[in-house]
């Protein structure tokens, strides 16, 4: 069967990305290689470990259960836009300074999951980050110091950091 | 593994998503909602449509409303809405208990109320939700709109009343009376997995006594099905820890569960015997 | 993986033996049969396109029959491949008449199910081929009675 490609374009960390796809391409595989912005994963491709999870219009989605047409003219935000001007973000620093990642490689989907989890619930318990990342696969960590640098990334909050990315993603009230 | 070739089809309007599936349902169509069973199958080439008509973008299915005794939810509301809906939480707190044991938050939002219960996996839990509350499912096709009871609506393992060329809708729950008790109990290896198995029950008592019993369970058999022989033995009776073990054990002789990589039949019939004990604990604590 | 089951026919046993063994009710029993023919003596070839819902896939199928001790056992051997995997088993029948003109067939199948179907589909593996079965052996109870009926 031979299938003609489809224009297809959208926003992706505030910027403009255009494409020719076939339509069975995934979103994740349109990130990594038509807008080469390798920091999501994937891990399994049949949405069960959370590697490639991506905002869409302000909602995680698996950008792996995607396919890229269907992001035609929306909001993306992905890992690469959480640093801004080469300074890492409160929750990025969150991580680094509680050893929250060991190999990195579920590390961009559990960033943003852990910016929805901590928009929706500004001071979760533990048990509320546990829930919140549980679509999320872990091989190295654990989780213990996942679940202590997004407990810490709320604290950066409550004590007045901002995190750049969700005024960009949210709107100015965040 | 990447998914196969397909032509992919974005109607704006029900009429226009129910004549592609009229016209292509025969050629190997199929209606893509929020994606997340759908799409793991194609990545994993067990499915391949050969068309994808994405009903995503059909505005006029996203809705949550009440309609008398009836909560009618449009085809494509996504589970993160029913989980955070106040007329839900309110009318049907079943409904949004059930809503938080799908998967997890991303999965919730994408996948829909109307996909999840057209694609019926038996171990799926809006099924049994609807399932235990008596829902109503609307199908549209190409001669019109008809309703179809629930338990006419799921008929066996990933498969449901629908035609092919019919579009699913719209779900209705009943309302849920205020002095109902209910409860959902669910048993996965970890929390957001597809059920093992799952029960749900629902009481309305006088003074103790049962006035109705609703009990339902998922994932011991090809469909979700209301143990009626233990609603039987409810049903006019003082509700005593004996007559709850009675139920359990009724429940449990109408499974046809199947052994599988994550239980034996054995497991599950046992599992079914505990969840619907636990489920009217549970349910009988709730009572008004 | 091993699957065994009872149907019950409304038949006497000479009539569902019969019929069994006849390939052109096979032809019409066999869910999604897109292709059937005789290529040697008690040996067919079929595709056919089998599954749920939107899990389906195309089989090309060797099946023979053997064994025979008519009208009370046979077995069969298949061979199948397609695109999701591969199918190769064995199944015995034994037909059993406990009433004049109920016929019951009792049958135990041992199959080996590889390739994509059998990694990745595990979950839905043995509800489609419960389902499978059943829908062939309704298909067979019509093609019964439209032989009952026909003579």
């Amino acid at each position: 069967m031979s299938v003609k490609k489809v224009a297809v374009s959208m926003s992706i960390n505030g910027q403009e990305y255009e494409g020719l796809v076939e339509p069975r391409k995934l979103l994740v595989d349109f990130i990594r290689e038509d807008a080469a912005l390798t920091g999501t994963h994937i891990g399994c491709e049949h949405g069960v470990c959370g590697a490639c999870t991506v905002l869409m219009d302000g909602e995680t989605i698996r950008s792996c259960l995607t396919f890229a047409i269907q992001a035609q003219g929306k909001q993306l935000w992905t890992v690469e836009g959480l640093a801004e001007n080469g300074k890492l973000s409160p929750l990025q620093n969150a991580f680094w300074e509680n050893h929250g990642l060991q190999c990195g490689f579920c590390t961009p989907g559990i960033l943003m999951a852990a910016l929805e989890l901590l928009r929706d619930n500004p001071s979760p318990s533990d048990r509320e980050i546990r829930e919140g990342i549980s679509g999320n696969l872990c091989r190295c960590t654990g989780y213990k110091n996942i679940v202590k640098s997004i407990a810490a990334a709320a604290e950066k909050y409550q004590a007045g950091e901002k995190e750049p990315v969700v005024a960009k993603v949210w709107g100015a009230s965040g | 593994m990447k998914p196969a070739q397909f032509e992919y089809l974005a109607p704006a309007t029900v009429d226009e998503a129910v004549a592609l599936l009229n016209q292509y349902a025969e050629d190997d169509g199929k209606i893509l909602a929020g994606g997340q069973s759908l799409v793991p199958l194609m990545n994993f080439r067990l499915a391949r449509p050969k068309w994808l008509i994405d009903i995503n973008g059909i505005e006029a299915l996203d809705y949550i409303r009440e309609d008398g005794d009836w909560l009618a939810i449009g085809a494509i509301t996504r589970e993160r809405d029913i989980e955070r809906s106040a007329l839900i939480a309110d009318k049907c707190p079943l409904l949004q208990e059930v809503t938080r044991w799908i998967g997890h938050v991303t999965i919730r939002n994408r996948g829909t109320v109307g996909g999840c219960i057209a694609h019926n996996d038996p171990t799926a839990e809006y099924p049994l939700a609807a399932m235990l509350l008596g829902a109503e499912i609307t199908a549209r096709g190409p001669s019109g709109a008809r309703t179809i009871p629930i338990d006419e609506f799921l008929v066996t393992y990933l498969t449901t009343a629908l035609e092919p060329n019919e579009l699913l809708t719209e779900v209705r729950f009943p309302v849920m009376e205020s002095t109902t008790g209910w409860a959902f109990q669910e048993f996965a290896r970890r929390h957001g997995d597809f059920a093992i198995v799952e029960a749900g029950a629902l009481l309305q008592m006088d003074n103790g006594t049962v006035r109705e019993a609703r009990i339902a369970i998922g994932g011991a058999g090809p469909v979700a099905f209301r143990a009626t022989e233990a609603e039987a033995v409810l049903r006019g009776e003082k509700l005593t820890d004996e007559l709850i073990a009675e139920a359990g054990e009724k429940a449990g002789g109408m499974t046809e569960p199947e052994s599988d990589v994550h239980a034996s039949a054995e497991y599950r019939t046992h599992l079914a015997k505990v969840l619907t004990r636990r489920a009217l604990k549970e349910a009988q604590a709730r009572v008004r | 993986m091993k699957l065994d089951g009872t149907y019950t026919f409304d038949a006497p046993r000479e009539v569902v033996w019969h019929t069994l063994q006849d390939p052109q009710a096979l032809r019409n029993s066999i869910p999604g049969v897109e292709e059937f023919n005789e290529i040697g003596p008690d040996e067919y070839q079929a595709r056919m396109k089998i599954g749920v819902a939107s899990i389906k896939g195309t089989y090309l199928a060797k099946i023979r029959v053997f064994d025979k001790q008519p009208p009370t056992h046979y077995k069969l051997g298949i061979d199948a491949n397609g695109t999701p995997g591969f199918v190769r088993g064995e199944g015995a029948f034994d037909l059993i008449e406990e009433q004049p003109g109920k016929t019951t067939v009792k049958w135990e199948a041992d199959a080996q199910v590889g390739g994509l179907v059998a990694g990745v589909g595990q979950r839905m593996l043995s509800g489609v081929a419960k389902m499978t079965v059943g829908q062939l052996w309704k298909a067979m109870a019509g093609q019964i009675k439209e032989k009952q009926a026909a003579s």
